[in-house]
């Protein structure tokens, strides 16, 4: 009878711990019970028995000046949606692409989430974790007409599909440091020529041009892909290499614009120990007074104000005259974040009702002010809430024809990879801007093998 | 009989269901899923047989992170396990044995401490611009103009090694001490009458009579090296380019983000080779199991 019991107790723990098991793999935790993700068919959590409609949003401002600001936006929408229960899920800028991509994997998709512009949200496009939202927006113009259009258009795809809105805005640009600026009598430069020059004059008066760190492996190809996007035919680049299907990262506009990269390195305008450098360090150590131009993100500029007291301006990539160069001039460089709704949210039209509310002017209003963030809806930024400088960006971009994308964005992830690593071996000169050039067509080779018809 | 016999094999479900969830049925699948390509934004995938093992083959990429794996291994064998063995010998000897606890307590202690912590610590340490290491070379009258561990391919991965060396030999040593200490005593009182000195009571007495432990040591540490993740990635994150990536950032790399499941499945088969087959070598040159 003793040997029966223990016999029975020891089958009750293996049944235990499987219905924990079976438990967890469907979803079992508050966060994901009542997810709408399910792409490849799982089984969808239901909403609870007593009405009350769930959303998942997942996004990465974690930020401590950023997570409470998005806490009182779905707090806000709660009290005026008592029905609906909204769970945010927040991580990292590296984090959400694993977690997004194990999520997608798992079948537990959240019903709104963060993304970049290009590639990045076509993979989930192709997956079918990315609703089309140009209903949404033909039945509401006004809606659609709040979004800065360079930034609203970044999220239209080949179909003609709006797959995503943009939420906060960023490009790169350049910043520099007035007081040395006016120190050695410098004026903001329009062109290549004019920007060498002026490393020149830096450089004979003991001043560092630029301050660069790439430990991080991104910020030197953010430099190689403004350089590319003026150096790169517009359709090679945008149409051809940002397809996964047809890239082949071939004209030679790629080593001419690594050229004029090689040409700033070796005339000695970098900081040294680029690649042991991360990106706030460099920050930091220009704050500190060193160096005088920094290659940014826009959405950047507010901590860079503390960092320098407000004794900064900034510039555009300068047009390249030269007859290489034959990208696009008149683009910026860079993309806005947005927020996708999940085609197979058991809550869609709740979902597009809150990234509406999420993105209304009075809204974006509360996100600049208290998260600092930089907004792609007309109107959030105002003189009141955002700085000088900061705005100065924000109405500059209306002077471009549009937007090119992001290259770590654009690109296919296997690229991208391959781009981010060779990029430090091409800064610490181990290999040549055509051993570089080669490193990535082979990436997109298998790419494109991968993605044939 | 046949109910006694039941009963332990019942206790030893769950354990074995255990395992059999959450390793043997991954290993078993994980080779399966190398045979296909796959990622988790395709929806479909199309088998492509070995494929990917022969482009492994090929791939500079991975020579790179399976040399850096067996120097790390090499280093590590010398730097913990024969590092740790000289510590733990003089630390057990009459002369330190009185005070042995405290030094045992500090070499012990990086060991105790998140990687996550320590990673950080010896990036700084090692970081040009701010870090006391450049300054302490240049004090010594070298030029440091050009130094930069962790910052340069040539030394990327040293700066590592030294990290991870410095963390665990206390670790080994305190391993090798529990050995030493079961050595009986009256070996080493017949060879000092005999006259041994230390040195040749450390080879004949302290080798032989823990020759089990050490290569317990060096098992932890060979596969140690190879199943090396946290290090590389806290430190150097693979490079500068992928001159310090090991096969475990390169899985992970591959996986997660160049999003190309069915070669980071193959990666992981062969890391699963090296490690089965390395323990398998060790435990049979040791005969572990047979004393």
């Amino acid at each position: 009878m003793k040997k029966r019991t223990l016999a029975a107790i020891c089958m009750m723990t293996v049944t235990a711990m499987l219905t924990a098991c079976g438990g967890g793999s469907t979803g079992g935790t508050q966060t994901t019970a009542a997810a709408g993700g399910g792409d490849k068919g799982q089984e969808q959590a239901s909403a609870p028995a007593d009405g009350q409609v769930v959303i998942n949003f997942m996004h990465k401002y974690c930020q401590p000046e950023q997570a409470p600001a998005f806490e009182k936006i779905v707090q806000m929408y709660m009290d005026e949606h008592p029905n609906v229960k909204i769970n945010i899920e927040t991580t990292t800028d590296n984090e959400i692409k694993s977690k997004l991509k194990l999520a997608l994997g798992s079948g537990d998709m959240p019903d709104v989430y963060q993304t970049w512009a290009g590639e990045y949200t076509e993979k989930f496009i192709r997956a079918g974790a990315a609703l089309d939202l140009t209903p949404y927006m033909e039945a509401d113009p006004e809606w659609k007409d709040s979004f800065i259009p360079a930034a609203y258009s970044m999220f239209k795809y080949t179909d003609g599909g709006q797959y995503a809105v943009p939420t906060r805005f960023d490009g790169e640009v350049f910043i520099y440091k007035k007081s040395v600026f006016e120190q050695y009598g410098i004026e903001e430069p329009k062109t290549w020529d004019e920007l060498l020059a002026i490393c020149e004059t830096l450089k004979s008066n003991g001043v560092t041009p630029f301050i660069l760190g790439d430990q991080l492996s991104w910020d030197a190809p953010h430099w190689f892909g403004a350089l590319w996007q003026k150096c790169v035919p517009e359709d090679v680049l945008e149409q051809q290499d940002f397809n996964v299907k047809t890239v082949k990262i071939d004209d030679p506009g790629y080593i001419t614009g690594l050229n004029y990269f090689t040409d700033l390195l070796d005339k000695g305008y970098f900081n040294d120990n680029i690649n042991s450098m991360e990106h706030n360090m460099a920050l930091e150590y220009f704050y500190a007074g060193q160096g005088a131009m920094m290659y940014v993100e826009i959405l950047e500029f507010n901590d860079i104000n503390k960092g320098l007291n407000g004794d900064f301006g900034f510039f555009m990539m300068p047009t390249i005259e030269a007859e290489d160069a034959k990208g696009n001039q008149n683009k910026m460089f860079g993309a806005p974040e947005g927020m996708i709704v999940n085609p197979n949210s058991q809550n869609v039209d709740v979902a597009v009702d809150f990234v509406k509310f999420l993105t209304s002017p009075e809204m974006q209003k509360l996100v600049v002010e208290e998260a600092g963030h930089t907004s792609s809806t007309i109107g959030a930024h105002t003189d009141e809430n955002t700085i000088p400088q900061l705005r100065g960006a924000m109405d500059a971009v209306l002077d471009f024809e549009g937007m090119s994308n992001w290259t770590d964005c654009g690109f296919e992830a296997g690229i991208v990879d391959t781009m981010c690593k060779l990029g430090q071996d091409f800064v610490d000169k181990s290999i040549t801007a055509e051993e570089y050039i080669k490193g990535m067509q082979e990436s997109a080779k298998t790419v494109r093998e991968a993605n044939a018809d | 009989m046949k109910k006694k016999n039941i009963v332990p094999i019942l206790y030893l479900l769950p354990a074995i269901v255990f395992m059999l969830i959450f390793m043997y049925i991954p290993i078993v699948q994980n080779f399966y899923n190398s045979l296909f390509d796959w990622s988790i934004y395709k929806p479909q995938r199309s088998f492509v047989g070995f494929k990917y093992f022969i482009e492994l083959t090929k791939d500079k990429v991975f020579w790179t992170c399976l040399w850096n794996n067996t120097l790390y291994a090499l280093i590590s064998l010398v730097g913990q396990v024969g590092v740790g063995l000289v510590i733990a010998s003089v630390l057990e000897s009459k002369t330190f044995r009185g005070i042995s606890g405290f030094f045992r307590t500090v070499y012990f202690a990086p060991s105790v401490i998140s990687f996550m912590v320590v990673g950080l610590l010896w990036q700084l340490f090692f970081n040009p611009i701010v870090g006391p290491f450049n300054k302490i070379v240049g004090s010594l009258g070298f030029d440091t103009s050009k130094l930069n561990v962790l910052g340069n391919p040539g030394t990327a991965l040293f700066g590592v090694i030294f990290a991870s060396q410095w963390m665990y030999f206390g670790y080994m040593a305190m391993l090798l001490i529990i050995g030493i200490q079961k050595v009986p005593e009256e070996l080493y009182e017949a060879a000092s009458i005999d006259g041994a000195n230390a040195f040749d009571r450390f080879l004949h007495i302290t080798i032989p009579g823990i020759k089990e432990m050490i290569l317990v040591d060096c098992i932890i540490t060979v596969i140690g090296s190879f199943k090396l993740f946290d290090e590389v990635f806290i430190m150097t994150n693979g490079g500068p380019g992928y001159s310090s990536e090991v096969i475990s950032t390169y899985l992970y790399r591959t996986a997660f983000r160049a999003d190309q499941m069915g070669y980071a499945s193959t990666l992981a088969v062969i890391l699963f080779c090296i490690t089965f087959v390395l323990s398998l070598i060790q435990m049979r040159l040791s005969r572990t199991g047979e004393e």
